[in-house]
């Protein structure tokens, strides 16, 4: 685009700004907020009353419980790999008879 | 001296609805549909501006237990209204409702006189505003409703990309891309359409 058309594409453009930003303000009509209150209290099953305030806690709890679960888990794993067998214990811990392997480590330490 | 009651805040109307008390919800309906209208009035055609608004109340009455408190009830109330509208115009994009418009004469001439400059002491008059909003209307409806409702947050209401992702509920980098596509697509159209004008 040469300068000369990004000056004219520039000037439309601030003329369509100006003219979305100057929109006069629309009124609500007489009748809307009656009719909007009408809906609002005749909604049994979504009526707030049902919601428990609690639920958001909740929710963030469990969310906050899976995260430090997963930590948890990291700082587990690598611990395990740092120490000298750790390989091995892992390893045994992923095989399919890890209980044998488990004990078998142990009682070698 | 006679001290007059405190009206109640937003908290403790929107605590008083959670607590079974629906009848603090019209004080709030009250207190905050300006704002809503305000907002709703930029984004979506003026003959839909209550239908969306009362959309923007009945979301807000069925999610109030979401309302956390922290912020503004306006600012949680603006992020129902912006996604209201999004959702308005996903919906018309889906039935094909939305009347895409052609540019008439008028809007060409308009379009001529803004690109060589010539529109500038006219464009106070009310005919011009009138057929740069048409014109406008005309290059969003070749829009996206993605691209549409982020180029208006940005580049027309002038939120940052930081605000506009927080009232759409998309990450910064999703808006900041979408909005640069979508003024170029905007820009090309209306070069195209201002030269064959």
């Amino acid at each position: 685009m040469t300068p000369s058309q990004e000056k004219r594409d520039e000037r439309l453009w601030q003329r369509l700004v100006a003219a979305h930003r100057e929109q006069p303000e629309i009124e609500p009509g007489p009748g809307w907020q009656a009719g909007v209150l009408q809906v609002v209290h005749r909604l049994p099953a979504a009526s707030p009353a049902r919601f428990e305030p609690g639920a958001v806690f909740v929710a963030q709890l469990v969310w906050r419980a899976a995260l430090a679960g997963g930590v948890a888990a990291v700082v587990a794993a690598s611990y395990l790999l740092a120490q000298p067998s750790g390989t091995d214990l892992v390893t045994s811990l992923l095989l399919d008879d890890q209980s044998e392997g488990v004990i078998e480590l142990a009682l070698n330490q | 001296m006679e001290q007059q009651p405190q009206a109640p805040t937003d908290a403790e109307l929107v605590r008083l609805v959670l607590l079974g008390k629906t009848e603090a919800f019209d004080t709030l309906l009250a207190r905050h549909r300006r704002f809503v209208f305000k907002i709703v009035g930029r984004h979506v055609p003026r003959d839909q501006v209550e239908e969306v608004a009362q959309d923007v109340f009945v979301r807000a009455f069925t999610s109030l237990a979401r309302y956390s408190g922290r912020a503004e009830f306006e600012h949680w109330l603006s992020r129902l209204a912006v996604r209201s509208c999004y959702a308005f115009w996903r919906e018309a994009y889906r039935r094909r409702e939305t009347a895409v418009s052609t540019l008439s004469e008028q809007h060409q001439t308009w379009m001529a006189q803004a690109l060589a400059d010539q529109a500038g002491q006219a464009f106070q008059q009310g005919a011009a505003v009138k057929e740069a909003r048409e014109v406008l209307a005309w290059a969003l409806a070749q829009l996206s409703p993605e691209n549409r409702m982020v180029l208006t947050l940005v580049y027309l209401d002038g939120y940052s990309v930081k605000e506009a992702a927080a009232l759409l509920g998309w990450s910064q980098v999703n808006v900041k891309v979408r909005a640069h596509r979508a003024r170029v697509r905007l820009r090309k159209l209306l070069l195209n359409a201002g030269e064959r004008a």
